[in-house]
């Protein structure tokens, strides 16, 4: 297209989670754009939907799209998310939180987990100094304010959400289209002119966004995006998925349990409880995999356990001529930190920060690609840390990843984690210093010392814990909250 | 702990001051003259970021001092323009202002940005308020900075550090050698656990190699004088382009002080650069014995507060080696000197000065802005995307296409939007008394 060119129009392919957040946001910020939306999908293929639980950041997105939080909750069976609980991660028997929110509050200007470490043992638990982790930990919830000391995110029906905002978009204009794709029409340079659909149909556009999962049907398949492939740091390649009946009212936190070559989820929603093994195939057969997934299940089983199959790591370039890949088709990481949807929202959001002018400049890419790059190592980087910043040599699996070597931009950090307890900053990415602060404190990251400023007076510490038990109690449960 | 810090001026004041919370200070004159903070002249510019400090909540009213509601430039660009402290327009529907002025101006009409900038309005109009904290108020746009004359901040400074516990020692002797001591002109050697070099290098503490931005900014010698004026101050300093360089006009009622920079001419020399480790060993650089960047952007004593600031945040843990903490701080503090230079050298550039190519960032950033106004920021930048915008669009940098989200609002809408904007900022300077002492 000429300069001065503007896009007209959009085809999204693949309809899964990512499929329709991108249908919703493009409608929804090119509204005035004149702008024609069309999502092509098949009832035929089916969607991961395994991303059943989110971060905060999901709440910007909703709100910035005017999604009303709860009309889309009661369909997707939505509980309200505090955080993570990581069992079994730095040695059998541990817990640690990964909470929505700080832990404590700086005292004479020094950050607070520098009294902690001072305080030494006297102090507690780091997590008893999170409001969301006590929150947790004691099944309450409530809305925060603007100056609360915590964020909430949702568990939800990965499915449902999608269904939801296919509704949303439906009704904002987006042309659903069924079909399932055969062909390719490549046209000038790196630029797609089409797609064929197995009835014939050929759908052409102007940008695409290849939502259609792992396979990256346009990006690596038409296009041959190359991959870095990040497996001998996150060698997990697997995982069974298995929902249960509900025991109980539903916790508000998702649940991380190490196994022996790899982890378990439990992630609970209003109906039901999701669960899942994801392990490592060099490390574990996937018949063993299953039944220890099986024997860990406290419920009634409601479906047939479902393979998964995956490799982590992220497509070299995400955005080529004029197509982008948003979601799987981009890249993929395992979901212990619950990511996935937050990776496909990032990726909608610098879209439309550089939405292409219609004369496809490559620069668009370049920087779309090297943003996107940023947010998927930094997200990477806290992931590996569960792993590489573990005691357990009980397997041959935690051997492994206790001793492999690690990305350089995770050993920088963990080096000055590990000399002076600081968190090096940085300004993009999802996990800023209280994230890092919980993964490395819970997996027993002891810095070699702390800041000499940092008193650690024992007393102080026992009020500030005090007030965010009491805080934390005071608060209704969550199940009542869900029923209002 | 104890700390020494070397240096006569603000930088070591400053340094001195905020370390006596933390440890025990001494400080050490070392007779070099000048502030420590490369070559600002006779006045020092308070950015919002420094001004939101507790230092500068602390000085308060210090006599000769004026507001500062951003800096003028002339003759860099076809036009003058004004960096504003504090917004420029509003976004709507979340394209920002700077997209919507650009797609309007694209269509013809033509918008600057210190039309719709209450700092840059009430600079004009010589009038000045303080911030509201009332974000419904127009005045909660305003994030002023200050304009300090440099001896008195600096004898400030050196009261507070005073009352503050720090000790004074004898003058340097000698600059420092490769002993972890410093020799006094008394004969006694001083001992430290760190050595902070506050004195623009000339205490000798920092000796790590220098690498000189020469080639992209060259001017290297610096004249400040004060000049009897009878105008009033004015709540801005001027950066004019020179013919050899540029020259910072600052009115503080009364006087007048002007410093000139340029590449060859009279005064006292300097070298734009930082070096290539600021912390080695016992030793830290802050100031401009880390770095310098002449102050067209007038970031010099924010750059010394935040590496006081850093220093603290990782003062080093009993029985350690400082090895990991010292890397650390080199590294913040080298990204905060390199993007700061490289706003500095978008300045140069864009005036259509001969400048060496820019850096892999800076080029990143002026490209992707040049054809659509995308400005990407990186870790470590002195400058908002807004400052960014501002300035590019001072300096006559055009986007070469509207961005598509901003392209398509209505223009009625945009319109209604510019219109109601102006209207507001137009009947809330009208309303704002005049800078004390008279405008200009």
């Amino acid at each position: 297209m000429a300069a001065g060119a503007t896009i007209g129009s959009v085809l999204i392919v693949g309809g899964g989670t990512a499929g329709w957040m991108t249908a919703v946001a493009l409608s929804h910020k090119l509204r005035h754009a004149r702008v024609e939306v069309t999502l092509v999908e098949s009832e035929a293929i089916g969607t991961v939907g395994v991303g059943e639980a989110t971060v905060p950041p999901i709440r910007a997105f909703n709100a910035a799209l005017g999604l009303d939080e709860a009309a889309f909750m009661r369909p997707t069976h939505a509980t309200y998310k505090l955080g993570i609980e990581f069992r079994d991660w730095a040695r059998r028997g541990d817990r640690y939180f990964h909470p929505f929110g700080p832990f404590g509050e700086p005292i004479g200007g020094v950050p607070f987990h520098q009294h902690w470490l001072a305080a030494g043992a006297l102090a507690g638990a780091f997590d008893d100094y999170s409001l969301a982790a006590r929150m947790a930990h004691h099944g309450r919830f409530a809305a925060p304010g603007p100056a609360s000391p915590y964020g909430y995110a949702y568990q939800f029906d990965a499915a449902g959400y999608a269904a939801y905002l296919r509704g949303v978009a439906e009704a904002r204009g987006v042309v659903r289209v069924e079909g399932r794709i055969v062909d390719v029409v490549r046209g000038a340079g790196d630029d797609l002119a089409a797609v064929v659909t197995d009835d014939g149909r050929r759908l052409a556009a102007d940008l695409f966004v290849d939502c259609s999962g792992f396979r990256g049907l346009l990006i690596a398949e038409a296009l041959g995006a190359g991959w870095d492939d990040w497996r001998h740091w996150l060698p997990c390649d697997r995982a069974w998925a298995m929902p249960t009946e509900r025991t109980g009212p539903p916790a508000p936190y998702t649940r991380a349990t190490a196994l022996d070559a790899g982890w378990a989820w439990r992630i609970p929603l209003t109906h039901r409880t999701g669960n899942g093994h994801v392990f490592a195939s060099d490390f574990l057969s996937e018949d063993a995999a299953r039944d220890s997934l099986i024997a860990l299940l406290d419920a009634p089983a409601l479906a047939e356990p479902r393979l998964l199959r995956f490799a982590a790591g992220k497509r070299r370039r995400q955005w080529i001529g004029n197509t982008v890949a948003i979601g799987l088709s981009a890249g993929f990481l395992e979901p212990l930190e619950s990511t996935s949807i937050h990776l496909a929202q990032v990726a909608i959001e610098r879209l439309l920060d550089l939405f292409p002018t219609g004369d496809g400049d490559p620069a668009d890419a370049a920087e779309f690609d090297r943003v996107m790059a940023n947010e998927y190592e930094r997200v990477r980087d806290l992931i590996i840390l569960h792993y590489a910043a573990t005691e357990r040599d009980d397997t041959p699996f935690f051997r492994h990843v206790r001793t492999m070597a690690l990305p350089d931009s995770l050993a920088e950090k963990l080096a000055l984690f590990r000399a002076r307890g600081v968190v090096m900053p940085y300004r993009h990415g999802l996990f800023a210093e209280p994230s890092w602060l919980a993964v490395y404190l819970g997996q027993r990251v002891r810095p070699a010392g702390h800041d000499p400023r940092a008193t650690g007076d024992a007393a102080v510490l026992a009020q500030m814990r005090a007030a965010i038990e009491a805080e934390a109690l005071g608060m209704p449960r969550h199940e009542e909250v869900l029923a209002r | 702990m104890r700390i020494a810090v070397a240096g006569d001026g603000i930088a070591a004041h400053l340094a001195a001051l905020m370390l006596a919370r933390v440890a025990s200070v001494v400080s050490v004159p070392v007779g070099a003259g000048g502030h420590g903070l490369g070559p600002v002249g006779e006045t020092v510019l308070g950015t919002p970021a420094w001004m939101e400090g507790e230092v500068a909540a602390a000085i308060g009213d210090l006599p000769g001092a004026v507001p500062a509601l951003g800096i003028a430039f002339a003759g860099w660009s076809a036009e003058p323009w004004f960096l504003p402290y504090g917004d420029v327009g509003a976004p709507l529907d979340d394209v920002p202002f700077a997209q919507l002025a650009a797609r309007v101006r694209a269509e013809g009409t033509p918008v600057r940005a210190s039309d719709f900038s209450l700092a840059a309005m009430a600079a004009q109009a010589g009038r000045f308020a303080p911030r509201s904290a009332d974000p419904r108020s127009p005045l909660s746009t305003l994030r002023p900075g200050a304009i300090y004359p440099a001896a008195a901040l600096a004898g400030r400074l050196a009261d507070m550090a005073a009352r503050a516990g720090v000790e004074r020692a004898a003058p340097l002797a000698a600059p420092m050698g490769s002993d972890d001591r410093l020799t006094l002109t008394n004969g006694t050697q001083l001992s430290a656990d760190l050595f902070v070099d506050a004195s623009g290098g000339a205490a000798g503490i920092a000796a790590a190699g220098w690498v000189s931005w020469r080639d992209w900014l060259p001017c290297c010698r610096v004249a400040s004088r004060r000049i009897a004026d009878a105008g009033g101050p004015a709540a801005y300093p001027l950066h004019a382009a020179t013919p050899s360089g540029w020259q910072a006009t600052v009115a503080l009622g009364g006087t007048r002080v002007e410093t000139r920079y340029t590449a060859a001419g009279e005064g006292e020399p300097y070298e734009n650069g930082r070096r290539t480790k600021t912390w080695t060993g016992r030793r830290v650089a802050i100031g401009a014995a880390a770095g310098v960047i002449e102050p067209s952007l007038g970031h010099a004593l924010q750059h010394a507060h935040d590496a006081v600031l850093r220093l603290i945040a990782l003062l080093p843990a009993a029985g350690s080696d400082g090895g990991a903490e010292a890397t650390e701080y080199h590294r913040l503090t080298a990204q905060q000197y390199d993007r700061a230079r490289d706003a500095a050298v978008a300045l140069w550039l864009t005036a259509g000065r001969p400048a060496a190519a820019p850096s892999t960032e800076l080029a990143r950033k002026l490209a992707l802005h040049r054809r659509r106004g995308y400005l990407p920021l990186e870790d470590g930048e002195c400058l908002s995307r807004d400052e960014w915008a501002v300035l590019l669009d001072g300096q006559g940098v055009r986007q070469e296409r509207p961005d598509p989200l901003a392209a398509a609002l209505p223009p009625p809408a945009v319109a209604a939007h510019l219109a109601r904007l102006r209207e507001r900022l137009v009947a809330t300077v009208a309303a704002m008394p005049p800078l004390a002492g008279g405008g200009r």
